[in-house]
């Protein structure tokens, strides 16, 4: 027996939700794996650069 | 092949929402003092955890682009110690630290030093003026840096000026920039001095060091004479903020840690606000009380004491609104003028030497490297016993090799190493509570663990 035309035209459209939906599954698990990187080193300066304190009076402390 | 975590990607411990929405946690790139914020996955990589699966590859290129992932086969820490061999044996700054004087007006139970009634002579300083100037005419160097340290430097006031305009003047002639620093007790320092420093020395930066609320601080680092000292520098210091002469000049305030201070962080944080020292050109910071020389078993507190008090003190500070520097905001390839030629160290007497802690100190001062007036003035510091340092490193006499903060700390202090007192900062320990107080400081807020 012969499809019907009105047949086709549904599983054609079912076939199009179907891909529709999976590529946006696909992008929420692609923004899910996404890295979030922000530098905030600038603008937290405490004053002039300063090292390490290793014990003597003039080493880590820079002009 | 997959890209490996830095071994200097050092990640916070708590988990923060940014501004964004995102949950974040801090991650300290030491290799290049930067910070940063990245997803929890991603921070759980950085910390030894397994790539995510599907990672995004554009977001991989960030995290390599950052120094955060790098190539497996990469030995990190050669590279680091190479970069600091380079810089101190390609270094393009000329750096001296003179001692004018070898008294000091102050008596502290913690100092090693021997003070004397000696002064660089004319002798002496002649040869440090050429000394300088060779260099500044040499075209080797981009700039001249002088640290004037003691014993106490403005006991030799006049000393410290007449050197400061031949020095000034060898630079302005080469075209290349000048920049020095004092290290101060602060009790000299007057309307009239700190100006001539500033003007006519080109001091642009004074460190002084308060140890505690005044009746501690009077107590710990007495003057010789009996009084105390803690209102006059404060005031001082206050002063001179207000001062439209020396709005380019900064201040260090430096507390010497131990067990006779290391609960006071707030009483003092309170008092330096309340003195006016709250203020954008003042940063203050704690350092522990180290044997500088001399036995401070019954002083010191341990280093895993001071990582904890450190965080202690950031936050009193930060509660009184003083600065503070909560991480070092670049790397140390070249830990200290001990171990680089391009930079040495001028006794009161001439003598020259590659270590601070060595002059005026017993048992110490004998290690010098000859007398300023027998040095060919276009000679560099001849060599010390710690200029070998970048190989006792790479060849793993000390742990540095596999320490994460190496690129920001550079060892700390080769002397200390050679001593068998393994000098490492409390910032080893600590370096992922300051992370979290950095983030905070950005602006994000802490999730409830």
């Amino acid at each position: 027996m012969p499809i019907e035309t009105w047949a086709l035209l549904q599983a054609a459209e079912l076939a199009e939700q179907a891909v529709t939906h999976f590529g946006a599954v696909a992008a929420a698990v692609q923004h899910e794996a996404h890295v979030f990187l922000v530098d905030i080193t600038q603008g937290l300066s405490g004053g002039p650069l300063l090292g390490v304190d290793g014990g003597c009076h003039a080493s880590g402390q820079q002009l | 092949m997959p890209l490996r975590p830095s071994r200097y990607a050092v990640v916070g411990r708590t988990a923060f929402r940014h501004s964004s929405g995102q949950v974040v946690r801090p991650v300290l790139h030491t290799a290049s003092a930067r910070v940063f914020l990245v997803d929890l996955s991603t921070a759980a990589r950085l910390d030894g955890g397994p790539a995510p699966v599907g990672a995004d590859p554009a977001g991989g290129a960030g995290l390599e682009a950052a120094g955060l992932l790098v190539d497996p086969g990469r030995d990190e820490a050669a590279e680091i110690i190479s970069a600091g061999r380079r810089a101190a044996r390609d270094g393009r700054s000329r750096d001296f630290v003179i001692m004018p004087s070898a008294y000091c007006n102050m008596g502290c139970g913690y100092c090693g030093q021997r003070h004397e009634r000696v002064a660089l002579s004319g002798t002496h300083r002649s040869a440090m003026t050429a000394r300088v100037d060779r260099s500044a005419r040499s075209g080797r160097y981009d700039s001249l840096n002088v640290r004037w340290f003691g014993g106490e430097p403005l006991m030799a006031f006049a000393v410290l000026r007449d050197l400061s305009r031949s020095f000034v003047a060898s630079a302005d002639r080469a075209g290349i920039p000048y920049a020095a620093k004092v290290v101060t007790n602060g009790v000299l320092l007057d309307e009239r001095k700190l100006r001539a420093l500033h003007e006519q020395c080109r001091v642009g930066l004074i460190e002084v060091t308060l140890d505690g609320p005044a009746e501690v601080h009077d107590v710990s680092r007495p003057l010789k004479s009996g009084n105390g000292s803690f209102h006059r520098i404060v005031t001082t210091l206050a002063t001179a903020l207000d001062d439209p002469r020396l709005t380019g000049l900064r201040f260090l305030v430096r507390t010497n840690v131990g067990l006779h201070n290391a609960q006071l962080a707030e009483p003092l944080a309170a008092a330096l606000a309340a003195a006016g020292l709250a203020h954008e050109r003042v940063t203050c910071y704690p350092a522990p009380v180290h044997p500088w020389g001399n036995d401070v078993t019954s002083l010191a507190v341990s280093r895993e004491t001071m990582a904890a008090l450190e965080i202690a003190w950031f936050r009193a500070y930060q509660r009184h609104g003083l600065r503070f520097p909560l991480l070092p905001g670049a790397p140390r390839p070249v830990v200290c003028a001990a171990v680089t030629r391009h930079s040495e160290v001028v006794a009161p007497d001439g003598r020259v030497y590659s270590c601070t802690e060595q002059p005026l100190v017993p048992g110490l001062s004998d290690g010098d490297l000859g007398n300023v007036t027998g040095l060919p003035a276009g000679a560099l510091r001849p060599v010390g016993a710690f200029d070998d340092w970048f190989d006792t490193m790479a060849e793993g006499e000390t742990p540095c090799r596999g320490c994460a903060i190496l690129p920001i700390c550079g060892g700390a202090c080769p002397k200390l190493w050679r001593e068998g007192s393994p000098p490492c900062p409390s910032l080893r320990d600590n370096v992922r509570e300051r992370l979290d107080l950095y983030a905070l400081a950005a602006g994000c807020t802490p999730l409830p663990s």
